[in-house]
């Protein structure tokens, strides 16, 4: 009797929860119906600000899927193999669907949301927390491989003045303070995400640009100069600040380091011969210190005349080898100075995919085109084939899948997103007029024929939004290959600068 | 057991596994004389006899050319696909040059209702790529392309598998995770 009694002790409270689970249990509140606001959407990138429609509830907020795509840049990002978004009017999930691992929106299992969504009229609306996790699942723009810190975009909500902070603000420039325990030493402090660009080098005018800040902070106050600097002025770009100065005629070179904690660019004069001998410092006749390139975080669209160029290979991807030459390890150089000349002479913004050997993948190399909002795009390359015949340059436009655009499935149909890989809808005309000029620049100065341009389906260019080109400067197999490659790099950068100036010009 | 036990053991595995030797290396004797030859064998590998047009580099003109070969073929479609493809992979008998890397072989080809062949090939079609340039790459999937679409009409598109998986890119350049429009890659 004892031992039966036990049984059902233990048993009961597996009876309790059955219970629970088979009687309703009333949930004690009623969801609140949602009333209609406005809130504003501030770009840490410049943009300006816009103002949306949201729904609040008490604490809650939601913002209509409709600005889902102004948000986070989505068209920039859409990929064609999410297949589904589901979202349920008031259900407290939304679930993704994708078929691929490299998928920037990649879960496939019912993502549990604080709110429910809701559908009034034809819209959806979606709870502000989804956007807040824009950094990290789902809608995490750092997804392509789990690491990269190229698509990182922070999102704030800020209840108190309804703004949603999409990106890092806007740095200042702190302070300009020149040393008064070394007079050749200038420090240009700066506060947030910011980049830098020695755009001239003259003993008459220096000109450090700083893009992606706002302009000098509240507590700012300019040095009137000293023996070494003149004339310290700021300026306010469309990039960002310009800071000039001029220097005395004594000055025989320049050094300039950017530091951290706190941010700044450290500029050093020196009047010392002995350092312009040793390579201490730079002489203002030499060429300029490499450019910066883009190591992370969102950058801004710098407006038309930046130009996105591509190194082939990287990492473990080597590219073609041919008579001791390597094309990861020669398109880097070749990128490189061809940037710095770009720079020096038409003026314009390069960012290279890569400054260092190291692996990307095509559409990170794409995606940071499109971040920086480049006018073109060039990927670097050598050609390998295995008849001899084949010599001259080539360049490949991207070819584009016939019919009509990817239809974006399920209900962000009417978010206006993209497929990803076809960025080059609207650009192929305009690539194969850059692609055209580069193959008949190269021919002429390397006197060796046009391979002409090609359409081929190459995904780093096809995710690319402005005109693409995929340029063979040189074929490593054909005779004399390895010369044009290591002894004519001068040669194919004037070709080079020489296409893409003809082409601005063309495009105006 | 004896030493002489022993002994004689160890000799019956040498006779059997050389009668089995022989009787292999016979075989594919038969099977190599069979496609240069036009003779129609049939040693239970192949039922029949196929010329089929393979296209290889030219290294005079930088483009494809062809070479006409005899196959010993089943009786599916898709066993001839295959012996075209090994055909590939082998390489050219005559001025042409190879293509696909050195050591591919054919793991699988199978072919379903709507004419997208899916051909399964060893690792070395995708590891031979390395430190190929674009052309190379155009040519292999050009010469795929053009094998297939001349030699079968009803054909459509290509799947390329490596081991059973598909890979993004064969030599990093090209994206192959697609099936490959046999028209476009012409």
């Amino acid at each position: 009797m004892r031992v039966a009694s036990v049984r059902i002790l233990r048993f009961l409270p597996v009876l309790a929860m059955s219970l629970l689970a088979i009687v309703p249990v009333p949930s004690g509140r009623a969801e609140e119906v949602p009333t209609p606001g406005r809130a504003r959407i501030v770009y840490g990138d410049g943009r300006p600000t816009e103002e949306v429609a949201i729904l609040e509830s008490g604490r809650q907020v939601w913002f209509s899927a409709r600005d889902l795509s102004a948000i986070i840049g989505a068209p920039r990002y859409w990929r064609s193999d999410l297949k589904r978004l589901i979202l349920k009017s008031g259900a407290h999930q939304m679930t993704l669907v994708a078929d691929s691992d490299v998928a920037i929106l990649d879960a496939t299992s019912p993502l549990h949301l604080p709110a429910p969504v809701h559908q009034l009229g034809d819209a959806i609306w979606i709870p502000v927390e989804i956007l807040l996790d824009a950094d990290q699942a789902p809608f995490g723009l750092n997804g392509l491989d789990g690491a990269s810190p190229w698509f990182d975009l922070p999102i704030r909500w800020n209840a108190g003045e309804h703004l949603l902070e999409v990106g890092e603000p806007a740095g200042n420039l702190e302070a300009i303070a020149l040393s008064s325990a070394s007079p050749g030493r200038l420090d240009i402090q700066v506060r947030g995400t910011w980049e830098w660009r020695l755009a001239a080098a003259d003993r008459d005018r220096v000109v450090l640009r700083f893009m992606g800040i706002a302009g000098p902070g509240d507590s700012f106050r300019l040095p009137s100069g000293n023996g070494l600097y003149r004339d310290i002025r700021t300026t306010l770009i469309p990039e960002g600040v310009e800071v000039t100065f001029a220097v005395a005629a004594n000055v025989v070179g320049y050094r300039l380091q950017r530091l951290e904690r706190p941010g700044r660019l450290s500029v050093t004069l020196s009047v010392d011969s002995i350092d312009l001998a040793s390579g201490r410092v730079t002489p203002f006749a030499s060429p300029l210190p490499d450019l910066p390139t883009m190591e992370g975080g969102f950058m801004p669209a710098t407006g038309t005349d930046t130009i996105g160029l591509d190194p082939a290979g990287g990492g473990n991807e080597r590219g073609v080898r041919a008579k001791g030459v390597v094309e990861s390890e020669a398109m880097l150089e070749l990128a490189m100075n061809l940037a710095r000349r770009l720079s020096e002479e038409l003026g314009v913004t390069v960012h290279l995919t890569r400054d260092a050997d190291r692996a990307l993948s095509d559409e990170q190399r794409a995606a940071v085109a499109n971040n920086v909002g480049a006018m073109l795009f060039i990927s670097l390359h050598y050609d390998a084939h295995p008849s001899p015949s084949v010599v001259g340059p080539r360049a490949v436009v991207s070819r584009n899948r016939p019919g009509p655009r990817t239809s974006v499935p399920g209900r962000l149909a009417n978010l206006g997103f993209t497929a990803w890989n076809e960025g080059q809808r609207e650009a192929v005309p305009r690539a194969y007029q850059l692609a055209d000029r580069l193959v008949t620049e190269l021919s002429q100065a390397l006197s060796v024929p046009s391979r002409g341009v090609e359409e081929w389906p190459l995904p780093v260019l096809s995710a690319a939004t402005m005109p693409a080109v995929y340029l063979e400067v040189a074929t490593l197999t054909a005779p004399g290959g390895e010369r044009r490659a290591k002894g004519e790099q001068d040669a194919v950068i004037n070709a080079i600068i020489r296409a893409i100036d003809h082409y601005r010009r063309e495009i105006r | 057991m004896t030493r002489a036990g022993r002994i004689l053991r160890s000799a019956g595995i040498v006779f059997v596994f050389l009668i089995i030797a022989f009787l292999g290396r016979n075989l594919f004797r038969g099977e190599r004389g069979g496609t240069g030859t036009g003779q129609v064998v049939d040693e239970g590998i192949g039922i029949g006899m196929q010329a089929v047009t393979l296209y290889f580099a030219d290294p005079e003109r930088a483009d494809l050319a062809t070479e006409r070969r005899d196959l010993i073929v089943g009786a599916e479609t898709s066993t001839l696909v295959a012996a075209a493809l090994e055909a590939l992979a082998r390489g050219p008998e005559g001025r042409l040059a190879r293509i696909v890397p050195d050591g591919t072989r054919v793991r699988h080809v199978f072919i379903d209702r709507d004419g997208v062949v899916y051909a399964d090939f060893s690792a070395e079609l995708s590891s031979g790529m390395a430190g190929a340039g674009l052309s190379q790459e155009i040519l292999l999937l050009r010469s795929f392309a053009r094998t297939l679409s001349v030699n079968f009409r009803s054909l459509k598109s290509l799947v390329i598998l490596v081991e059973g998986r598909t890979k993004p890119s064969l030599g990093g350049r090209i994206d192959t995770s697609q099936p490959l429009d046999l028209v476009d890659w012409q």
